[in-house]
């Protein structure tokens, strides 16, 4: 016997083979019945894709929400130089006035800034820093 | 107009059977059931080859996220099914025993003389076959009783289409000496 006669009696193997179509069909759909596993909602395609495009949205959210508070703490704080103790009465007044602080003067302070001595410019700034 | 359940592709049931449609699920019973009792019962399934062919669609049908589609449906049923037969033989503790004259081939056409020879030969196939090993086995009736091709056949077995030409050549050997 060659090769050819056995793949030809191959194409027959299991050919008295029978079976109940209909009633492996109705068996089958009705074992699924209990536990309907792909019918679970959170498993389809589409809810999982809506469900994923949600998170992604409320995680920039948060995210975009946190970055626009803390841009606003920054452009709140002052921008005070380190090391006030060095410098002169000169610096700190160029700094105050930099600041643009006191203006309308008149409505923060009765003084000018150069009626304040150098301790007086250095407590002032330091209040200010925190 | 939806396409009617016969005329629908097997992807296509398989797609609305993941939406929960038990009619997809039914028309895909009817489509490979029969094809699928022939494969599981030249693997030796015997008596139990109507059980074996349900429990096969539940295991597909409750792990038909797993199916990717590299093989068609078909053939990975039949791969769900010969896994079922080994572990059916396993709870059993060993494969079946299986004789000639236990088996009953009939060919209704033809000469007697030749009906005779021809019944005689696909017996004793029929009965060698199940002696191979399990993938000797997979793959000669995947190639030989289903006509898929040997890279479907690969990819439904996790193995490389060289490799089963290999195991295809190794069944048809032994075949061969065991018929002789």
């Amino acid at each position: 016997m060659n090769e050819q006669d056995i793949e030809r009696a191959a194409v027959e193997l299991g050919s008295d083979v029978q079976i109940d179509v209909e009633r492996v069909a109705r068996r089958v759909v009705a074992e699924l019945r209990t536990t309907a596993v792909p019918a679970v909602w959170w498993r389809k395609a589409s809810v999982l894709r809506v469900a994923a495009a949600v998170a992604i949205l409320v995680t920039g959210g948060v995210l975009v929400d946190r970055i626009a508070e803390n841009s606003a703490e920054g452009a709140a704080a002052f921008p005070l130089p380190v090391g006030l103790e060095e410098l002169s009465t000169t610096g700190l007044n160029e700094v105050l006035d930099s600041l643009d602080l006191f203006t309308p003067a008149s409505e923060l302070t009765p003084a000018s800034l150069n009626d304040f001595d150098e301790e007086q410019l250095r407590e002032l700034l330091i209040e200010m820093e925190g | 107009m939806p396409a009617t359940g016969e005329s629908r592709s097997d992807s296509s049931l398989i797609e609305a059977w993941r939406d929960g449609d038990e009619g997809a699920a039914t028309e895909l019973v009817r489509r490979h059931a029969e094809p699928l009792a022939r494969f599981l019962g030249a693997a030796g399934a015997g008596e139990d080859v109507e059980d074996l062919v349900q429990e096969t669609f539940l295991r597909a049908f409750r792990r038909i996220e797993t199916f990717k589609g590299v093989s068609s449906f078909r053939t990975w049923l039949m791969t769900i099914g010969s896994n079922l037969l080994k572990d059916s033989w396993r709870r059993r503790s060993r494969r079946p025993e299986v004789s000639l004259e236990e088996r009953d081939i009939v060919d209704e056409a033809g000469d007697p003389q030749d009906k005779a020879v021809a019944g005689d030969t696909a017996a004793r196939i029929g009965v060698f076959v199940q002696t191979l090993p399990r993938m000797q086995r997979d793959v000669f009736l995947l190639r030989a009783q289903q006509g898929i091709e040997y890279e479907e056949i690969a990819r439904a077995l996790g193995t490389t289409a060289g490799a089963a030409r290999v195991h295809y050549h190794h069944a048809i050997k032994r075949l061969k000496a065991l018929l002789d």
